[in-house]
């Protein structure tokens, strides 16, 4: 059963008061004054809900088709009177489990912003929060919301971050206790969920020059400072994964070091173990050709002399070896 | 109930003006500290949300005057500033206030703010109606002895 569509509304009206579940019928009248500022969430909308949004806000039914469905890559899309942007936030998870992205789709125009996704994103209520809490940013409109908003979908990815660089650490003490294969699938899965990382984040760079220029698509108003904090985030978490990414090389690296160490050592023994194995078979071997006369031959225990003796010399040999690390 | 809203910024006085008629107060607007002094002292407001910084007297000294005033009943006061900073909550309560509120100020949350301040308001009311009760109980109680003590004295002697 998918899951059922939900609208929340809030509005910052003249930057003084915070009102809550705006009523649809009177968006219009909210918008309608540049100084308030509209916030609109929609969970899992569904096609009534895009309806509604083509119908209230205007937007083109082609910039809807899509919206919170797989993660796709970051990007903003200027239409007449409002950005469409792609964002992605990172999902809490546990400490083994691959990073987890859901996509956010933000519309955002001079007064108003509009977030589409599917399934619950902790993220947006925590950018909410941030929203509400902002006090005198509050005045400054749209551009306090846009990083309120921004700010926690960055932020939601540095939990996910720790939890890889974390994992990284553990497999680096492991590779040299647990068997390589274990690693090995560990290391590749972080691996996976590096490329995933970067794969979203590595296009965020470009939403915000675009939001950054010059001449802004949207009235930024003195916020532009805080979106470029979050530019600079957003480009430390690029730096981090890029040295998590060297270190997952290099523990892969250590494991396949190790493991081909592991299989030297295999072929030493195996090695040695021919060697006196060939020792015996020769001794033996002489033994069993047609001479006239063949040391011991007529002994009666001349049979148990070369065999124990053989067998008794190769075995201190190998035993000496062994003790004195020969190999 | 009436309420006295002293603020000197139009957007904020007319949406807060707005806000309390929906919901059922009736309002009275002043455009500074000095201005809602001359209205609380010409009317009978058992609450008044009062702007911190304004021209002439601003929210803590207006708050100061009210308490200062000989008025009969208790006025709740709510003072309604951009400042957040926990030192200036101290400051507003020390000059007075009952509540607090830093703008921009949620709606629902001075909705049932004010709903806990006429709780106040109509508690004190009934505080004061049930003493006046029982000081006129006290007076007919008092009368009655004494024209008990006067029937025993006016009494033949055996």
């Amino acid at each position: 059963m998918p899951d059922q569509p939900r609208v929340r509304t809030m509005a910052c009206v003249g930057g003084i008061s915070l009102e809550r579940g705006v009523p649809l019928e009177d968006l219009q009248e909210y918008l309608h004054d540049a100084e308030n500022v509209l916030w609109m969430d929609v969970q899992n909308p569904g096609p009534d809900e895009r309806a509604m949004l083509v119908e209230e806000f205007g937007f083109h039914p082609l910039a809807l088709e899509g919206t919170a469905q797989e993660p796709r890559r970051p990007k903003v899309e200027e239409y007449k009177g409002y950005l469409a942007l792609i964002a992605c936030s990172a999902l809490p998870g546990e400490a083994d489990d691959d990073a987890t992205l859901a996509a956010v789709d933000l519309f955002i125009g001079r007064n108003f912003v509009v977030t589409l996704y599917r399934g619950p994103v902790p993220a947006i209520d925590d950018g909410l929060a941030r929203w509400t809490r902002g006090g005198q940013t509050l005045r400054e409109g749209v551009g306090a919301l846009i990083y309120a908003l921004l700010d926690a979908l960055v932020d939601s990815f540095v939990p996910a971050i720790d939890r890889v660089e974390d994992e990284i650490n553990e497999i680096e003490i492991a590779v040299f206790t647990r068997p390589p294969e274990e690693s090995l699938r560990r290391l590749l899965r972080l691996k996976r969920s590096l490329m995933a990382l970067r794969r979203v984040l590595y296009p965020l760079r470009e939403v915000f020059s675009v939001l950054l220029r010059p001449d802004p698509p949207v009235p930024l108003r003195g916020t532009d400072i805080y979106l470029r904090k979050v530019s600079d985030h957003v480009l430390r978490i690029l730096d981090v994964l890029d040295t998590e990414r060297e270190m997952v090389a290099g523990a892969l690296e250590a494991t396949l070091t190790v493991s081909s160490n592991r299989l030297n050592n295999t072929m030493k023994t195996l090695a040695v173990i021919t060697v006196a194995m060939a020792v015996v078979g020769s001794v033996f071997g002489a033994y069993g050709m047609n001479f006239e006369a063949i040391p011991l031959e007529d002994a009666a225990w001349g049979f148990w002399a070369v065999a124990v003796g053989t067998i008794g010399l190769v075995g201190l040999a190998v035993l000496l070896g062994s003790w004195r690390r020969w190999w | 109930m009436k309420v006295l809203i002293a603020d000197d910024e139009p957007v904020s006085r007319r949406l807060l003006q707005s806000y309390l008629q929906k919901w059922g107060y009736e309002v009275v607007v002043a455009a500074d500290g000095s201005e809602a002094w001359r209205l609380f002292e010409a009317g009978d407001f058992p609450l008044v949300i009062s702007d911190w910084m304004m021209p002439g007297l601003d929210g803590p000294e207006l708050i100061a005057k009210i308490r200062s005033s000989a008025r009969g009943n208790y006025v709740y006061t709510i003072l309604l500033t951009a400042r957040a900073q926990k030192e200036d909550v101290v400051a507003g309560m020390e000059a007075g206030a009952d509540d607090f509120l830093s703008k921009p100020f949620d709606r629902d949350e001075l909705r049932v703010r004010l709903r806990a301040g006429q709780r106040i308001i109509d508690l004190e009311q009934h505080l004061r109606e049930t003493e006046a009760a029982l000081a006129e109980q006290r007076k007919i109680v008092e009368s009655l002895r004494q024209a008990g003590a006067s029937g025993r004295e006016d009494e033949p002697q055996p």
